[in-house]
């Protein structure tokens, strides 16, 4: 049976903390993915694309159709609106941050555009594939699901009581 | 700006190394064409397994395992089908064996009867030189064949290993395709890579289903068909639905493709009009009930196309790459179909999936 060995495994592994990859390392400490084990988290980063981006390169661009959120592995990314008093910066992202988790659920077009500062290394998580992971592995992609409804609901009810309050100094920057 | 210049001119080097890469596995495909069949059987029998394999997966078990489980599972129902289909289908083939013959030779004689009345009607022509011409022609065609039985014998040898090659091929795609996927993708230029990537999971999907509603189709075609067949008598029924079953992969023409030995059957071996009249009344019905009820179920909502665009494409297929032309004309066409829209929709819709 293999499925006993590996839960042994899993459990020695999770004790001892070893060999949890770089990319794992990253990927717990998103909410989306906060309540994984291990071995979900490595079901997660297969199914992740590393990119490189250079200096000034963009990543998306506002108003283009999104395809999945992004986690920021080392160097920048800058968030930009176009207004009409001309390109208005929002944000800098830096090692950690995650972008465009919306994506994941729909095909809305980009509120932001992303650009790279320096040499930028990136982990994509594209809808596609998250579709793909729901069929698969249903109780692993309910979990995700569940977190990034949670995090949605959380982010709406902040901008309702700020509406209600009237006020009108709050901005969004999610995309 | 210089870097920005710079990332210009690498993302064009690497746009034109992937067409490069394209062009060249596009060029050993068609100098090894026997190599392409294999493959192309093998995506076939992973995109019937795909789902299957994902569905044992969900249970939570290891993609390796579930593999292996479809695997065994397969190879049981193959020789289960082998052991209980066999005697009937060998006992088909050795009657047909022992009948070819005899079926040349009753070709002959009616020839040369009518070669016999068109000489008399028509003046000036040597009196049995057309009888002469068919006796040479056709009298070699039984040693001919006995001649050949070592080619023959080396083509099923052939066959053999490519069916051990397709099943190789066909585990490991299973098994890694996802992996594949990755790797190649890995080198799209970042501009491209969310479009790319939707595209070919839309690619994969429509292709997917339209692979997967033709096997169903042409499975429950073959099996009305021997039923049919077998209802009015026909000689290898069996044998003649089956081959009914795999021509119906090809749309509109194939149904057509498998009417013609059922028809020979019914004019030489039954020797009678009424039969083949029989024959293609049945074969009239089994497309009714599957253009009615089986297809739209089936195929139907998978892929949207239009009946002219499967023909044209079916045409053009059969004319640049003769029968596996034919078979894979319409798959190709849906990727097309389904890569033109998504770009349509990002240039109209969007305007700006090349603004850089």
């Amino acid at each position: 049976m293999p499925n006993i060995a590996e839960n042994i495994f899993e459990r020695l592994r999770k004790i001892f903390g070893v060999d949890k990859s770089e990319i794992a390392k990253i990927l717990e400490k998103i909410p989306i993915f906060s309540d994984l084990n291990l071995v979900e988290l490595n079901k997660i980063e297969i199914i992740t694309h590393e990119r490189e981006y250079m200096d000034g390169e963009q990543v998306f661009h506002e108003k283009e159709p999104g395809a999945g959120m992004y986690i920021v592995r080392s160097g920048s990314i800058k968030l930009s609106k176009k207004t009409v008093v001309g390109e208005k910066e929002l944000t800098t992202l830096k090692t950690g941050d995650f972008f465009g988790e919306i994506a994941l659920l729909d095909e809305s077009p980009r509120s932001a555009t992303a650009v790279a500062s320096g040499k930028t290394k990136i982990l994509g998580f594209y809808r596609p594939d998250f579709l793909e992971l729901l069929k698969r592995d249903p109780r692993l992609g309910s979990k995700v699901l569940l977190q990034l409804s949670q995090m949605i609901a959380k982010r709406l009810r902040a901008t309702t009581d700020a509406t209600l309050k009237g006020a009108t100094n709050g901005n969004e920057t999610e995309s | 700006m210089e870097t920005r210049q710079n990332l210009k001119v690498w993302n064009w080097i690497k746009l034109l190394g992937i067409y490069f890469v394209i062009l060249i596995a596009l060029v050993i495909f068609y100098m090894a064409q026997d190599l392409l069949t294999p493959f192309l059987v093998a995506f076939i029998l992973v995109y019937a397994l795909n789902p299957l394999a994902d569905k044992i997966e969900s249970w939570g078990i290891k993609r390796t395992w579930a593999v292996a489980m479809i695997f065994i599972g397969f190879i049981f129902i193959a020789g289960l089908v082998v052991s209980l289909g066999f005697g009937s289908i060998k006992a088909e083939i050795t009657l047909l064996k022992t009948q070819v013959p005899a079926y040349i030779e009753r070709i002959k004689v009616s020839l040369i009867e009518n070669a016999a009345t068109l000489e008399a009607k028509i003046p000036n022509m040597k009196k049995g030189m057309l009888q002469n011409m068919i006796t040479q022609k056709l009298g070699d065609l039984p040693t001919m064949l006995g001649e050949n039985m070592p080619f023959i014998l080396k083509t099923l040898l052939g066959l053999v290993t490519s069916s051990l090659i397709v099943l190789f091929l066909t585990f490991f795609i299973l098994k890694d395709g996802r992996g594949f996927r990755k790797n190649i993708i890995r080198v799209v230029p970042n501009k491209y890579f969310e479009t790319v990537l939707c595209l070919l999971f839309e690619i994969n999907k429509s292709v997917g289903n339209y692979v997967r509603g033709q096997l169903i189709d042409c499975t429950i075609v073959a099996i009305l068909s021997v039923i049919g067949l077998s209802l009015i008598g026909l000689k290898y029924a069996l044998i003649i639905g089956i081959i009914c079953g795999i021509t119906n992969i090809i749309p509109y023409l194939g149904p057509i493709m498998g009417m013609i030995p059922a028809i020979f059957v019914a004019l030489v071996e039954h020797k009678s009009g009424a039969m083949a009249g029989s024959v293609v009344a049945v074969m009239m019905g089994v497309q009714l009930i599957d253009n009615v009820a089986v297809s739209p179920i089936a195929v139907g909502q998978s892929v949207d196309l239009h009946p002219i665009a499967v023909i044209l494409s079916v045409t053009i297929g059969g004319a640049l790459m003769g029968l596996w032309g034919m078979l894979f004309a319409v798959p190709i066409y849906c990727a097309l179909k389904v890569t033109f829209q998504i770009l349509y929709k990002g240039i109209i819709e969007y305007g700006s999936w090349e603004n850089a």
